[in-house]
Order: C-alpha cells, then sequence, then structure tokens
C-alpha cells in the first residue's frame, strides 16, 4: 500500500516551484557516516531552448525537436482568462473553456471527435485558468494530421451546443455546492480574497446566481471576443521537424484571421500590510491556519533572496517552521511557508499550518515569532546552505521533458518574462547571501501588517483568538 | 573518484535524434533492444541499465520477489508491515547512535509481548497490569528514541533533490521507487545496498500501530475496497493463497506480528537473489557497472522465494457472497483465468480493453450511455494488485444507476455483454482501436524514465524476461475475433465466476439494553447536563418560550433530489408552523401544528390534518426540539440512562438511551465537547409511512443568538440518506404572533 508522503507539501512546492526540503545536522552523531563523505560530481546542465517562429496570422510558435519517440505534444495559451468575466457572470470563461471541446465544432459532434480521437488513441483538450485560456494535444506522429485539425477546428469554431453547456453548469454549480466541504478548500479559496480584495478579478470565485445568468451567446460572444490567433501561444515538442509542422500548424489555422483585442485593465493590486485576524467556525479538531499578506512579482529581482528566506522559514522538513511546530513542538500536522511568485500582479506571501485545535493560539505565536527572528538576525551558514541546496539539487525536474521545457516557455512569453528565467532563477538562488535574506526578511515579511485566517473550533482553542487582536467572524452567507 | 558521471545532455538528444530519423512508421517499443543492458552480480541480484540523456535525471525502480501471496495464516500482513519498516532507517541512518538505542529493544520487545498476551485474555484481562505495561512500554519508547532521527532516508533523498519516494507491497511483489539529479547515483547506491543489509526495525510498535490504522481507514470503512480487495477474492479463492486476505492482511494478525518475527521475514526474502532493479536516464552504462559492484556485489544472495505449491481447483458453482454496508450499491464479478505468462494472457488484456477503456467502449457506449443503467462499468484482466504470477482472475466492478435500476439488471446487462463477445465475432475496427492504444501507450511510457523503469523491472521478474516488452505489440496484433471467442466461452461462464455485491444494512435489532440502575441514570443525567451546558446553559434553555428556525434542506427519495428552503416557527409547548419553500415546484408547502388540531396548506388548499398526521407533526416537534435543546417542550421530566461508551468515527462519545412518552432514542456525545454528534430512534418514514430505523448526524456547531447549535443535520433511514439541512437562522425568543398557528387562510 502506498504510504502518504507528505503529499500536500509536494504538490505545494511544484505550484511554487520551490526546491525540495533537506535535513539539518545530526547532533551526536558518533563517527562520521559513509552516508556523510558521499562526494557528488557537479551537475551541468543546460536545458535546450524552444525555437520561436511568428506566423502570418500573428500566432506565436515555440518549437522543441525531440525525436526520441513518435509522438507530438501542443500546448497552448490564449490571451483571455477568468479575469475577463464580467462581475454579473463570474465563470463565464471557465464555462467556454470547457465546452468548447465538449460541445463540439461547427461541422463535428462531440460524439465524432470522441470516435476519431480515441481510434488514434489521441486526445484534445481545452480548459481556462484565472489569467489565460489553454488547449492541449497528445498524438502519435503518424497521427497528427487527423488530431491537429480537430484542435484547430476547435479552436476557431466551437458550436457550444445547449446540451453540453447545461451539462457544464450543473457540474459548476455542483462544485460551488461543495467547496465548503474541507476547511483546505475554503481557505484556498478566501485568504486570496482577503489579500486582493473580495472581487479583485485574481480573487473572486463564481457562484450560483452567476453561473445561472450564463447563457450560450455569452460563451459564442467571449470567445469571438478573444480567440484570435494573434492571441494564441503554441508551444509544439516532440517528433517533428520545424519547417513540416510550421506549415501543418498554418494549414490547420487557414482561414483564421489576426483581429485587434482590447483587454480591460485589471484592477492594479493595492499594497498594503494591516494585521487582521479573521475567523471561520468549523467544527474540527484541527485547526487551519494562513498567516501572509501582499508579495512581489517574479520579475523583481527580490524575489529570489524571498524564495531563499522562504524556505529557511517554512520550506520543508528542515525547515524553522517544520523543526518548531511539528518536529519539537508536535503542535501542527503541517508546516510551511512560501511566495506564490505573481505573474502580472504581485503574488503574495503565505505561511500555512494545520494544527491540533488546542494549539492554534500558541502555533500562531510560534509563527509570527519566528517571523519576527528571521527579520531580527542573519541565518546561518548551515541554513543558507542547506536550503539553496534544496532548491537548486531538485531543479532538473522543471526540466526532465520537452513538454515541461515548452509548456513553460509558452507561460514565460504570455507573462512578458525572459525566455531563460528559469536558468537565470538557478544562478540568482545560488547568489544569494546571508545578507540578502535578512534584507528582504525585513522589507517583505511583515508579522505586524499580516492578515491571519483562521479555520476551526474555538471553544476547543487552548485560547480565545481575541488574545492575539480584534478578530473578524467571517460570515459565511458572504463568503459562500 | 568520482568523474564517472560526464553528463552531455545535448550531445545525447542529438545522438537519438539522428539514429531515429531513419524509421518513418511505429518504432516505438523495438527500440529498446539494443538499449537495454542486463547485468547480473554473482549473488544473483539482476540490474537492468536503459540509457536516456533527455534531462539530468534517473528513475530507479526495485523489485523484491515477495508480496502477501507469499504469507501464512497467523501473519498475514508481514509483506505490507515490512515495507513500512523499510523507511525507518539503517545502523546508520535514522540514529545517532545504533549502539546505544539498540540496547532497548530486548526490553521493549518483552513489554509488548506481555502487554499482547495479557490484552489476548480479554474479559479476563487485568486492567491495571495493562496500564502498567503500558506505561513502561512508553517509557522504554521514549529512551530509545532519544537516539532517533525521523524519516531520514526520506529527509536524506530530499535533500539531494529527489522525487516520487515511495513503495507499494502487492500480491505478488513489493516494490521501491524513488527519481534523482543524475549526479545522486551513488546516494541511492548507499541508502539502497545500506537498507538491504542493515535496515533497523526501529520504532517496530508503534508503526505496527500506524498499520493498523491503515487497515482500518483502507478496508474496514470503506465498503468498496473491502468488497473488492477482500470479500471477492477471498470467496473466489478457496485453495491458492491469493485468497487469503485482503493483501494488508488480518488485524488479528498484524496486531500480533512481532519485531523478530518481521526482521526474520526481512532476512529470508530481502536477499539480493530475489532483488531487481531497474535504473533509467541520464548514465554512462560502463561507468555505472563498477559502481553496481562495488555497492551491491557483496550483499549477502539470500534464498529465492519458493513457489507456493497450492494450485486452485476448477470451480464447479457460482459463487455468490454479500456485503451489507451503508453505501452506494456496487456489484464486482471475477472468473478465473490463467497466470501472466499463458499464451491467452493477451486475449484478456484485449477483452478488457474492448469492454471498457475509453468514452467509445462498449461497457460506456451500451451501460452507461445507452441504457443508463451504470454510473461506472470497468473491466480488469487481472485482479486490482495482483500481477498474475499465479493463475488469477478477470474482474468486472460496476455500480447501477440507483435506484432506477438494481444491482441484478445491472449484472444480466454485463453478461449480455459478455454473451456477446462469445457469439459475435469483434469488428476489425475495434481490434484496430485497441492496438492503436496499445502503441501508443508504449510509446509514450518510454518518454518518462520513471515509467520505462517499472515497466522494464516488472516484466523482467515477473515474466522472466524483459524482452517480453518488445513481443507484446506483435502478440497483441495476432489476437484473433475467433481467439476472443474462444476464451469468451471457456471463462465467462456461470460456474466460473464469483459475484460479490453490496446490499443496504439491514435495520439491526437493537442489543439489549442493561438494566437501569440509579448509578447509571445518574451518569445520563449528568451527561445530558454536560450537552446543556456546551448547547448555552440550562437556565438559558428553560427561559425559551419561542423561537424560529430558518434553512435549507435537501430530500433524496427514490432517486429524485428535493430542494428546499424551510422555517420553522416554534411556540411551546405545543405550536409550530413549518413551511417549505420548493423552488421546483413554486411552492411552499404549510403544515401547522396547534395543540390537538393541524393543518396542511399549498398552492392555496388548506387542509384539516388528520389525526394521525398530528400525532405525526406532534412527534416531530417533540423530537426536533429534544435534539436541539435536549428538554421536553413542556419541561417535563425525560428518564436518561447512560450506556456504554462508544466510539464513532474516531470520536469517543458518551452514549445516553433517552426515554421519553415510553419511545426511546439513543443519543451519542462527543466525550471532549458535550455535543451531540448523533441520534438513532424509530419512526415513521414521512413518505413511505413504513417504520424504519432512522439516524441524524450533527456537525457545524456554531453560536446563534446565544445557543450553539449544529448547522447541519443529515438525516438517514435504515441506512440510506434521506435529507441534509442546513441551518442558516436562529431566533431565540422573538415573540411570535400567535396568528401564525391558527388555521390559514384558503
Amino acid at each position: 500500500m502506498m504510504k502518504n508522503w507528505p503529499q500536500r507539501f509536494i504538490a505545494l512546492t511544484l505550484i511554487l516551484g520551490l526546491g525540495a526540503p533537506i535535513s539539518l545536522g545530526r547532533p551526536g552523531q558518533k563517527k562520521s557516516r559513509l552516508i556523510d563523505r558521499l562526494h557528488f560530481p557537479e551537475l551541468h546542465f543546460s536545458p535546450p531552448q524552444p525555437e520561436r517562429v511568428t506566423l502570418a496570422n500573428g500566432m506565436t510558435v515555440f518549437i522543441l525537436e525531440d525525436h526520441e519517440i513518435p509522438n507530438v505534444d501542443m500546448f497552448a495559451a490564449i490571451r483571455s482568462g477568468s479575469v475577463y468575466d464580467p462581475p454579473e457572470k463570474i465563470g463565464l470563461a471557465e464555462l467556454m473553456g470547457m465546452v468548447m471541446r465538449t460541445g463540439g465544432t461547427i461541422s463535428r459532434t462531440p460524439e465524432q471527435i470522441n470516435e476519431q480521437l480515441e481510434f488514434i488513441a489521441a486526445s484534445v483538450e481545452t480548459g481556462m485558468t484565472r489569467e489565460y485560456g489553454t488547449a492541449s494535444l497528445t498524438a502519435l506522429t503518424k497521427d497528427l494530421d487527423i488530431a491537429l485539425p480537430i484542435l484547430a477546428d476547435i479552436l476557431m469554431h466551437p458550436a457550444f451546443r445547449q446540451e453540453q453547456l447545461d451539462v457544464a453548469k450543473n457540474q459548476m454549480l455542483d462544485a460551488i455546492k461543495r467547496r465548503n466541504d474541507t476547511p483546505q478548500q475554503i481557505a484556498d479559496r478566501i485568504f486570496p480574497q482577503l489579500i486582493y480584495g473580495k472581487d479583485h478579478p485574481l480573487a473572486r470565485v463564481p457562484q450560483e446566481e452567476t453561473i445561472r445568468r450564463i447563457t450560450r451567446q455569452d460563451l459564442i460572444d467571449f470567445h469571438a471576443r478573444f480567440y484570435h490567433p494573434n492571441n494564441v501561444i503554441l508551444g509544439i515538442s516532440g517528433d517533428v521537424a520545424k519547417e513540416e509542422i510550421v506549415k501543418k500548424v498554418e494549414r490547420a489555422f487557414a482561414g483564421w484571421e489576426p483581429q485587434e483585442t482590447t483587454f480591460p485593465p485589471i484592477p492594479s493590486v493595492e499594497r498594503r500590510y494591516r494585521r487582521a485576524i479573521y475567523f471561520i467556525p468549523r467544527d474540527l479538531n484541527q485547526t487551519t491556519i494562513r498567516i501572509g499578506h501582499i508579495g512581489l512579482t517574479q520579475r523583481d529581482p527580490d524575489f529570489f533572496p524571498v524564495t531563499v528566506a522562504a524556505q529557511i522559514l517554512g520550506g520543508g522538513f528542515s525547515s524553522r517552521m517544520f523543526n518548531e511546530l511539528r518536529s519539537k513542538e508536535g503542535l501542527a500536522y503541517a508546516a510551511f511557508a512560501g511566495h506564490t511568485g505573481g505573474l502580472r500582479e504581485p503574488g503574495y506571501f503565505f505561511t500555512f499550518s494545520e494544527t491540533r485545535a488546542d494549539a492554534t493560539v500558541r502555533a500562531i505565536r510560534t509563527i509570527l515569532r519566528l517571523l519576527e527572528e528571521i527579520r531580527q538576525k542573519p541565518v546561518s551558514d548551515a541554513e543558507l546552505r542547506i536550503a539553496k541546496e534544496g532548491i537548486l539539487n531538485s531543479f532538473v525536474f522543471d526540466f526532465d521533458s520537452p513538454e515541461k521545457i515548452v509548456h513553460r516557455t509558452v507561460l514565460l512569453e504570455y507573462f512578458g518574462l525572459p525566455l531563460d528565467f528559469l536558468q537565470r532563477y538557478r544562478d540568482n538562488v545560488a547568489k544569494v547571501t546571508k545578507q540578502d535574506v535578512l534584507r528582504v526578511a525585513r522589507k517583505y515579511f511583515r508579522p505586524d501588517g499580516a492578515m491571519i485566517l483562521v479555520i476551526g473550533k474555538e471553544e476547543a482553542f487552548d485560547k480565545p483568538l481575541s488574545a492575539l487582536g480584534e478578530v473578524i467572524t467571517l460570515d459565511m452567507k458572504e463568503w459562500k | 573518484m568520482n568523474r564517472w558521471l560526464r553528463i552531455l545532455p545535448l550531445a545525447g538528444v542529438l545522438l537519438l535524434s539522428s539514429v531515429h530519423r531513419t524509421s518513418a512508421q511505429y518504432r516505438g517499443i523495438e527500440s529498446l533492444a539494443e538499449r537495454v543492458t542486463v547485468h547480473t552480480l554473482s549473488n544473483g541480484m539482476r540490474f537492468l541499465l536503459l540509457e536516456r540523456h533527455t534531462s539530468p535525471t534517473v528513475s530507479f525502480h526495485v523489485y523484491f520477489d515477495v508480496g502477501s501471496v507469499d504469507e501464512h495464516l497467523g501473519e498475514t500482513g508481514i509483506a505490507h508491515l515490512y515495507e513500512h519498516m523499510a523507511f525507518k532507517g539503517t545502523r546508520q541512518i535514522g540514529t545517532t547512535d545504533y549502539e546505544a538505542e539498540v540496547q532497548h529493544f530486548a526490553r521493549i520487545d518483552q513489554l509488548a509481548a506481555e502487554l499482547t498476551a495479557e490484552r489476548d485474555k480479554g474479559e479476563a484481562a487485568d486492567e491495571q497490569k495493562i496500564a502498567r505495561l503500558e506505561a513502561e512500554l512508553k517509557r522504554e519508547q521514549e529512551a530509545a528514541e532519544r537516539y532517533i532521527i525521523p524519516n531520514e532516508i526520506g529527509k536524506l533523498y530530499e535533500r539531494h533533490g529527489g522525487r516520487g519516494l515511495n513503495a507499494q507491497t502487492m500480491r505478488d511483489q513489493t516494490h521501491y521507487f524513488i527519481s534523482l539529479p543524475a549526479n545522486k547515483i551513488e546516494l541511492w547506491m548507499a541508502i539502497e545496498s545500506d537498507r538491504m543489509q542493515n535496515t533497523v526495525l526501529r520504532q517496530f510498535y508503534k508503526e505496527r500501530d500506524v498499520v493498523m490504522e491503515e487497515l482500518r481507514r483502507t478496508i474496514d470503512t470503506n465498503p468498496l475496497a473491502k468488497l473488492v480487495l477482500q470479500e471477492l477474492i477471498t470467496t473466489a479463492f478457496r485453495a491458492h493463497p491469493y485468497g487469503l486476505h485482503s493483501g494488508i492482511g488480518w488485524s488479528s494478525d498484524v496486531s500480533h506480528l512481532t519485531r523478530k518475527q518481521t526482521e526474520e521475514f526481512f532476512r529470508r526474502y530481502y536477499g539480493a537473489a530475489n532483488a531487481t532493479v531497474a535504473i533509467v536516464g541520464d548514465f554512462d552504462t560502463q561507468k555505472i557497472i563498477p559502481m553496481i559492484d562495488r555497492y551491491f556485489g557483496s550483499l549477502p544472495a539470500g534464498q529465492k522465494t519458493p513457489r507456493r505449491i497450492t494450485v486452485e481447483p476448477p470451480q464447479e458453482g457460482e459463487r455468490r457472497v454479500a456485503l451489507e454496508a451503508s453505501a452506494q450499491p456496487l456489484v464486482a464479478i471475477a472468473f478465473h483465468r490463467p497466470d501472466v505468462l499463458h499464451p491467452d494472457d493477451i486475449v484478456y488484456d484485449v477483452i478488457a480493453k474492448l469492454l471498457s477503456q475509453g468514452r467509445t467502449s462498449r461497457f460506456y457506449k451500451h451501460l452507461i450511455e445507452g441504457k443508463k443503467i451504470a454510473t461506472f462499468a470497468q473491466a480488469f484482466p487481472k485482479p486490482i494488485l495482483i500481477t498474475g504470477k499465479y493463475p488469477s482472475l478477470f474482474e468486472i466492478i460496476a455500480a447501477p444507476v440507483v435506484p432506477q435500476h438494481t444491482v441484478q439488471e445491472l449484472e444480466e446487462a454485463i453478461y449480455e455483454e459478455l454473451d456477446r463477445l462469445k457469439t459475435e465475432p469483434v469488428e476489425a475496427k475495434e481490434l484496430q482501436k485497441i492496438l492503436h492504444q496499445v502503441d501508443a501507450q508504449f510509446v509514450r511510457s518510454l518518454r518518462s524514465n520513471a515509467t520505462m523503469a517499472r515497466l522494464l523491472v516488472f516484466t523482467e521478474a515477473l515474466e522472466g524476461d524483459w524482452r517480453r516488452l518488445l513481443t507484446y505489440r506483435r502478440r497483441l496484433a495476432s489476437v484473433t475475433p475467433d481467439d476472443i471467442m474462444r476464451v469468451a466461452r471457456q471463462t465467462f461462464r456461470k460456474a466460473n465466476r464469483t459475484v460479490a455485491f453490496i446490499t443496504a444494512k439491514e435495520v439491526e435489532e437493537a442489543a439489549p439494553i442493561p438494566e437501569a440502575t440509579p448509578e447509571s441514570l445518574a451518569r445520563g443525567r449528568a451527561i445530558l447536563d454536560a450537552a446543556m451546558e456546551a448547547i448555552g446553559g440550562r437556565d438559558q434553555i428553560a427561559r425559551l418560550h419561542d423561537y424560529v428556525l430558518k434553512g435549507k434542506a435537501k430530500l433524496s427519495f427514490s432517486g429524485q433530489e428535493l430542494e428546499g428552503e424551510t422555517t420553522q416557527y416554534v411556540q411551546l409547548p405545543d405550536k409550530m408552523r413549518s413551511e417549505v419553500y420548493l423552488p421546483a415546484m413554486g411552492q411552499t408547502v404549510v403544515q401547522i401544528l396547534n395543540g390537538e388540531k393541524g393543518w396542511f396548506a399549498q398552492g392555496g388548499r388548506v387542509q384539516e390534518a388528520p389525526s394521525q398526521a398530528v400525532d405525526q407533526l406532534k412527534e416531530a416537534l417533540w423530537r426536533n426540539h429534544i435534539l436541539t435543546f435536549l428538554m421536553t417542550p413542556d419541561g417535563s421530566p425525560m428518564a436518561a440512562q447512560a450506556l456504554p461508551d462508544e466510539t464513532i468515527e474516531g470520536t469517543p462519545t458518551d452514549v445516553v438511551l433517552l426515554t421519553v412518552n415510553e419511545s426511546t432514542m439513543r443519543l451519542y456525545f462527543d466525550k471532549q465537547t458535550h455535543r451531540l454528534l448523533r441520534a438513532q430512534y424509530q419512526t415513521t418514514h414521512p413518505f413511505t409511512q413504513q417504520k424504519v430505523q432512522a439516524e441524524e448526524t450533527y456537525s457545524e456547531y456554531r453560536l446563534d443568538d446565544g445557543f450553539w447549535l449544529a448547522h447541519r443535520i443529515v438525516t438517514s433511514y435504515n441506512g440510506e440518506k434521506f435529507s441534509e439541512q442546513t441551518m442558516t437562522e436562529f431566533h431565540a425568543n422573538p415573540g411570535l404572533d400567535p396568528s401564525l398557528f391558527e388555521k390559514p387562510e384558503g
């Protein structure tokens, strides 16, 4: 049977692109062990760079040839995103992203698409995130001429059949009903809303009534507004030859004309630090705690030392938070810190922990103390080394397949980051010093200006939350 | 010394591309023929090495030829327990001082054995002795734990950039795997060779508890897993050890496993001769081989696992097994089939894919989309967690759409599909689709080091030669429509099948209730008092004369879901007005109780409630009030008798039997918070008017207008969920207008 390695942490590092955690020294170790005497060669590593091509219709294409296996992968980001949902129809973009694929095209029914793709063991999918639309394809090289036209047809001529729209709406309504099932889900949804503002496009969420208002025509209009070739960045990896694949793409998307698109501005994020304690009552023996505040974008040179500082503070099994809250005091099941590394607007800094209910206030105080301590004096040489090692050692896994490399390249282009950002990230992390860590900790970690979100059963807490300051109990009718 | 590793990722990629440019058509798995190196050590340990220079990473997969099929009654679960222990470290890893730590083991083992012996006496066990032994064991364990470094194997791998560390115990084998950056190959060699000979089973009894908990979580409280992993398989096999248990073991066996036994298991089965390893990724084969020899060459060979000799005799009649559970109905059907090396093995693969792979498969098109009889229907060529070292089963697992369809109807529909396989030749296009899917799957597995390592090591160790991967496609392509009909006819026979299914739990006869004693009544009263305190205090409750409850309710009945918004006005002791707005019908249903009279109103029609209905309304008012405030509406006394404590979903509870007007309710209170978690009582089903056993569960306690009330109540009748209510508002003592409880206007 599978053991439960800390999945959640692993998921977190993936999201954040942080490194793996590491262990501290071993006090009292008698003699030196083989395992400590091993010497590892340096890892020389320069991942291949995809080539960039701009088509006549304005589509940007990245190509990374890799002929190990006869298979082709594509990933496209389309300039759109649920940030452009009208406030009264939040959920529109997401529905559009779903029904584009499931609702068939003008000339192909959904059943025909399923039959055709399954016969050649290929897949074509579409979706929508907050900041971009997605489309993807996987097909054996020999079947590309069947699968690629389907992908193009779906992107250009989706039919948004009503029956499939109804199914998708029901699925979304069902998801809304279930999104308060776990404290985890609640915190994931509400914490960004506390940081960015409840109705900010980077944090707001669909509601039952906003979903119900959405019509087929809305989907058609959303698609017509944003889905133009000049808004598409398409990444291709695998068994293709550059000239040939460019021709194929041009042919598949023939007749798709570029069109000027206006993107309404997204309200900029207010950079503010204010201490506030938010409480959501839940009858649970375990308390979910998030503490954090606005952070910075990945463009900011300070992003790298902040990443290292967060790693030392709460980046894994050897971090200060893990040691204090879990190993030493046994207060928490989980204790991590990180930074979401915003792409267009600043991300946010946060700590994440789950504690026994009767250790809630103590755990919060410990976290705030650790945040204060890392601002007060420089971290140790060993801590810095171990934190950097963790980040740098697992870094190669971010480049371990051509699909991953292309996927990232597409997103870097989309957000206007330098295409060698990840390579530079490595160098930038390597050169972080103790002084850098202290400087950014002072500048960006603000325990006094941090938002504290607590979900749990207050009467089981060790002390009332009010011991920490004024508590605002969130009314879930307003935060549903 | 460590110059063996030189990483040339770009050169590697270029080299590969020039090799592969030449062949235009299918060139999947065949490309491996020249690329895999097999290196066997003199102790019998075998390494399969496949270079892939796409990225500077390497995946490792270790296969030990021992699994739960090799266990015997009395020590079932030992293979899985050892797998857990394998992560506890060695004499060097996971400890600051092994010599000092190990001093405590003998005493710990002795105490644990004494504790087990005492507990085994059951009723006659000496509770004081148990407490004393537990305390001493805990002290001794803490003394040993002073030296440990928790989870150090995991920490070491992660510090060095490892991803995906894990292990799994299956029936036929146990496997351990991880991926590392390419320069950390020696780390893997050092840790793995160390734990193949020096594993220390530290924190043994703690980990045994963890495994017991896992057993409880994965089998005992999960009807689906219990049905498929335990009931089906233990019924299908009478003799062969595949049918011995679920794979995790019987809990009574696991709880008796000792450190000594488990260590012996490790010594017996984890020798080099039983191990096969695949390493796939960015390394130089010629340079890695000397390192393999150095680290693993001197490990003791040990013995190869003997083959189990028991053969399952042919089945001569259908076997059916029912599992009563509060879960959605489910059916699992199994047919005996030969082992993985039998020439027909591949035919079973084809049949399973025909039946259920993808949205265009037969089950999906006919059972899920067409007849809409199944929500889920999946065929498996071999059972979950069984790889087919020995003859095993072809399995089908399916869930009916309830309540429109029953398990029996679904079973019939499945057999119809199986009969079609016996009589109608499969169309060429269907076979073609499967061939395409297999091609693609193989091709794509080649792009992941981890997947390739797993495929290679399993094929080599289980099937005797990894090259069977190369012939898989050819074997699959040679399957004819006649083969499918032949195998279907010989396999899908009634006498050859075992059927396991979940049925709704029957209403249990209530356990005999112990006679009430003055003590049990006093304790019952005390439990109620504490619970009233947790609501907001007896005085506050006693001052309540009227209140309003608003909420949402969702009813499930006969497969229909009905949602409504409810408002309940109560004026104590005997008036109630309940309004249910049903958005689906755009109507409000009103029920009023006023003393001995009652009315129903719906869509402008008013009706006087017959006396039987008045009684039901009265019962509802009383029950709801008592379950919310633990006091009768008129303040009359209730007898509360404490029953033995029980644990509900891991929460220890106080149990009280409440007797009011000659009917009883069983209430379960959280021992810590004193909140009501669950109530059970007999009532009349509001729709069918039949007597049913009701159970309500309460959660989401929140403070509302001075009272701590459950904001979520789930009610089930005879084990089937009936309603889910969420409270949105509560107002205490609003001073309700008496006209609310009068006969409504027409």
